[in-house]
This record gives structure tokens, C-alpha cells and sequence, in this order.
């Protein structure tokens, strides 16, 4: 609906300029948002009778030097047309729900089990763990960079794994600190976004949080990437036997862990946005492409 | 020759003024001036002298920090399609409100960027805006963000407009929250929203420098 209207708005400010926007639009896909110099001095001739008006009606005051307001706000429209891509959000209601039980899940549940773990542990205790944890979760990552053609990058991670398990027992990062292997995010839905599937329409799980359609696919296929799910498998699901218990341990741990090492980022965050769940929407859609993009 | 010698003389001296007067490199790069700013700020936050002192530390950084960004550019960047329809006034008043915002939010919060390193990446310049990509380092606790600021040349200052920090744009993210609140209910809403959050964060913040939380 709003998204509508934000549309109706846009196309009438830029009715003259579409033509332009379309070429700008090419240019500035491949990720940057500075428009080349070519295009600005043509969007300066096209904008120009639009914006001596707006500048003719008086501008604020300016305290620091400034250029022609003229090229900045010409340059800036075609910034606004492409940026304007945001997720579809149709179950928005539902998201908003999900969103305020999650935030009470983190106030009452999570937060106060993170700050007893925090209490307990040393905080070099529980960054050990989190490399632990990371170590054992190795196969997702690397079975996503093959799946991705990622060869360079499924060494690393196959190199880290070795490295890390044998000279830091798991618990230490040995591989980024003497030999600058960097671990490589991926996942599933990341996979299906490198080839092109789009992202579909944003979603908040109780408890797992924010997600989109594509991502959500994502998580089920890591679901089946992880060995833990096939020790001991007591559950039948037709073609597979799993057993999912030590995989919601080590993912409880991981939770918990985690929030005791990043306490007061949620809380910060909300403060820092006039609608929390707009800003988390949009943060995860924009880390998300930026992290395919990798 | 005894002709040509004077000639000789005034070229090169001609040259030598122009040199003196124009030096090569007086336009700092962005990287330089963003570090240059950076470092000022990181230098303060592990000042020992100033150790027991949060608010001076506050205003000190919030001073620098506010002299390295194009408020106009973040303003008009956060309206988006909104801003042409603000009247002079609004457009003023807009970004005063922003500034207070972000100021309010972050200040309280610096300390904990006092143990971080920043490590300056590749710099890309394109006419009047560049990126200037950096990673933030905790060594401690082994985190690494990668922050990107977005800059805008300014005479011979380079100012940022965004900061880009793991792929999240921090004034497409205000855009989006803002562009919400206007077409959900109006620019109005909007304004009165962002007062009242000014509000919120100043009650938190007194309330946990008196000790309260």
C-alpha cells in the first residue's frame, strides 16, 4: 500500500527525467550509487527549469561552503529511483506481530539467561566457544561455497576447519591470525540468491527472527547440510532418518553465547531508529545483498 | 645566452611561486582526512587524563565528529522524494531534529569504540563523491566490521554523507524508516515522532547518568 503511494509520489516528481533514470538506473546497478559525470550534466539540463524554481523560492541558510545546489539535487534524483528498492512486505501485520514477540522472547526469556551466562563465564571463555561453535559448523559453509563455484573459498573453509581443529582444538582462530583465512559466510539461501532467485517476501519467525521466502528455503536446505542431524538418527522423514536433538543444543548455545558477547546491540539499535521494525527490515535486506554480492 | 639568462630566471621562478603558492597534494585525499579525523576521535576516547570524564569526552568527540558531515546532503538523502515538498523552514528544522537524533543516540554510546583499531582500506574516487572502505577491529573479542563511508567534496573537504556498515546503508535505512511514517500518516507525524524519541533518549540518558538503570 505505502509502497504504492511512494511510487505514484516518485513518478510524478521525475515524469520528464524517466528516460534518463532508466539509463542511470543501468549504470548504477553494479553497485555504487555515484551516477558517472555524463549522466549528471544531462539530468542538470532536464532538471534545470524544476529546480530553478525550487532554488528561486529561497533555501535554508548554509554555514559551509557549497557548490550549485542545482547539481546535487539533480545528481541525487536518479539515487533516490534506484534505491528505492525495498522487500515486499505483504504480510506485514503478521511480521509486526512476530516482531513485537520476538522483541518480548528477547527482553524476558533470552536477555536475562545471556546475562547469567555472562556472569558465569569469562568473556575469553565464551569467545573460544564461539569459534568452537563456528568450527563445527564448517560443512554448511563449505558445501554453500562449492554450490556456488566458491572453489577458493571451500579450501579456506576445508583449511580453517583443519587448522583450527588441530592447532587451536577448536577454540582458537588460529587460521585468520597466523595465516589470514577469513571464514566465508554462506549459506544456503545466499546459494539460491547467486543464482538468481529473488529474495520473495519478507517474513519474521517467532524465535529465528527475520527472513525472506528465499532465505527461509535456505535455512530448511542447511538444515540438511549439517552431519549432526544424522548421528544417532531416531526420526524417520521418508527418505532420512535425523535426529535433531544435538543440533538444537549446539544452536541453543550458540544463541545464548552470542547474546552474552553482543549484549546492548539489539537494545541500541532500537534506540536508534524512529520504527525498529522497519529499520531491522531493512538492515537484514540490505546485509543480505550485500553478502550474496560477495 | 647572456640575453636568454634573465628569461630562464623569470620561468623558473614563475614556476617556483606557482609551486609555493599551490603545493602538490594541498587537497588532502578523503582516506587522510577521514583518518586524520578518526584517529583525533579514537585518541580521545583512550585519553587516560580524560578517563573519568564521559561528558567531556562526549562533547569533544560529538565537536569533530559534527564538522565531518554534509548535513544538507544527509537531510535531503533521509527525505528523499519528501524533501522538495518541505517548505525552507522544514528543511531546517528537518535536519536540526536528524542532528540532535543521531547526535543523542550515538554520543551515549561511544566508549565502546575505545578499544577498537580501524584499518583503511581502498578509496575510490568519482567526481565530487568518493568511498573510503575501513574495518573496524576488536582484537579482544575478535569481531570485524567492514565500514564504508560515503563522502562528498566540499570545496577542498571531503564530508560524509553515509556510512555504509556491513552492507547497510545508514541513511537508506532512515529513509525507509521515514519515508514509513510519511506515507503512513504524514510528514507532521513524522516530526512529532522524532521529538518524542529525542525525548525518550535524554530521559534514558539522565536516568542512567543519576544512576538509575
Amino acid at each position: 500500500m505505502a509502497f504504492a503511494d511512494v511510487r505514484s509520489v516518485c513518478a510524478q516528481e521525475v515524469s520528464e527525467q524517466e528516460s534518463v533514470l532508466k539509463d542511470a538506473k543501468v549504470h548504477t546497478e553494479a553497485g555504487e550509487t555515484k551516477p558517472p559525470a555524463e549522466l549528471s550534466a544531462e539530468m542538470e539540463k532536464a532538471g534545470e527549469t524544476k529546480e530553478k524554481e525550487a532554488t528561486a523560492a529561497g533555501t535554508p541558510d548554509k554555514t559551509q561552503e557549497k557548490e550549485e545546489i542545482g547539481d546535487d539535487e539533480d545528481e541525487g534524483e536518479d539515487d533516490f529511483e534506484e534505491e528505492m528498492e525495498t522487500l515486499a512486505d505483504p504480510l506485514k501485520p503478521f511480521n509486526r506481530l512476530m516482531f513485537e514477540v520476538n522483541d518480548k522472547l528477547y527482553f524476558y526469556v533470552l536477555k536475562p539467561v545471556a546475562l547469567m551466562y555472562e556472569a558465569i563465564l569469562p568473556e575469553q571463555v565464551r569467545v573460544s566457544l564461539r569459534n568452537a561453535i563456528s568450527n563445527l559448523t564448517t560443512p554448511v559453509r563449505l558445501v554453500n561455497c562449492l554450490l556456488q563455484g566458491k572453489f577458493e573459498g571451500a579450501a579456506i573453509e576445508y583449511s580453517r576447519f583443519m587448522v583450527n581443529t588441530v592447532a587451536g582444538l577448536g577454540f582458537f582462530d588460529v587460521a585468520k591470525k597466523y595465516h589470514n583465512l577469513e571464514k566465508q559466510n554462506e549459506d544456503f539461501g545466499q546459494t539460491l540468491g547467486h543464482y538468481g532467485v529473488k529474495e520473495g517476501f519478507y517474513i519474521v519467525w517467532p524465535v529465528f527472527g527475520p527472513s525472506t521466502a528465499r532465505d527461509t528455503l535456505g535455512m530448511a536446505g542447511d538444515f540438511f547440510a549439517d552431519p549432526f542431524i544424522y548421528v544417532n538418527p531416531t526420526r524417520d522423514l521418508g527418505m532420512v532418518s535425523i535426529n535433531t536433538d544435538i543440533r538444537t543444543g549446539i544452536n541453543t548455545t550458540k544463541i545464548v553465547n552470542e547474546t552474552s558477547l553482543t549484549l546492548g546491540t539489539y537494545e541500541e539499535f532500537k534506540e536508534s531508529s524512529i520504527d525498529p521494525y522497519i529499520s531491522m527490515r531493512n538492515a537484514y535486506f540490505e546485509n543480505r545483498k550485500s553478502k550474496i554480492k560477495k | 645566452m647572456k640575453k636568454t639568462k634573465p628569461w630562464i630566471t623569470c620561468i623558473i621562478s614563475f614556476f617556483a611561486v606557482l609551486f609555493w603558492v599551490f603545493p602538490a597534494g594541498a587537497a588532502a585525499s578523503p582516506t587522510e582526512q577521514v583518518k586524520e579525523k578518526a584517529d583525533k576521535v579514537l585518541k580521545i576516547l583512550n585519553d587516560p587524563a580524560l578517563k573519568g570524564n564521559k561528558e567531556k569526552r562526549r562533547q569533544m568527540v560529538t565537536n569533530i565528529v559534527e564538522t565531518m558531515i554534509d548535513w544538507q546532503e544527509v537531510g535531503r538523502r533521509a527525505l528523499a522524494v519528501h524533501w522538495k515538498k518541505r517548505t525552507p523552514q522544514e528543511k531546517e528544522e528537518f535536519i536540526n531534529l536528524f542532528r540532535d537524533l543521531l547526535k543523542r543516540t550515538y554520543s551515549e554510546k561511544l566508549d565502546i569504540y575505545a578499544g577498537e583499531q580501524i584499518a583503511y582500506g581502498s578509496e575510490t574516487i568519482e567526481g565530487n563523491r568518493a568511498v573510503v572502505k575501513t574495518k573496524v577491529i576488536n582484537k579482544k573479542k575478535g569481531e570485524e566490521y567492514i565500514v564504508d563511508y560515503r563522502l562528498i567534496k566540499k570545496g577542498e573537504k571531503w564530508l560524509g554523507y553515509d556510512v555504509v556498515i556491513e552492507g547497510i546503508s545508514a541513511v537508506n535505512n532512515y529513509r525507509i524508516q521515514f519515508n514509513e511514517v510519511i506515507t503512513g500518516s504524514s510528514y507532521e507525524a513524522l516530526v512529532k515522532r522524532m521529538k518524542n524519541r529525542e525525548f525518550k533518549i535524554k530521559e534514558s540518558a539522565k536516568a542512567s547518568r543519576e544512576g538509575k538503570r
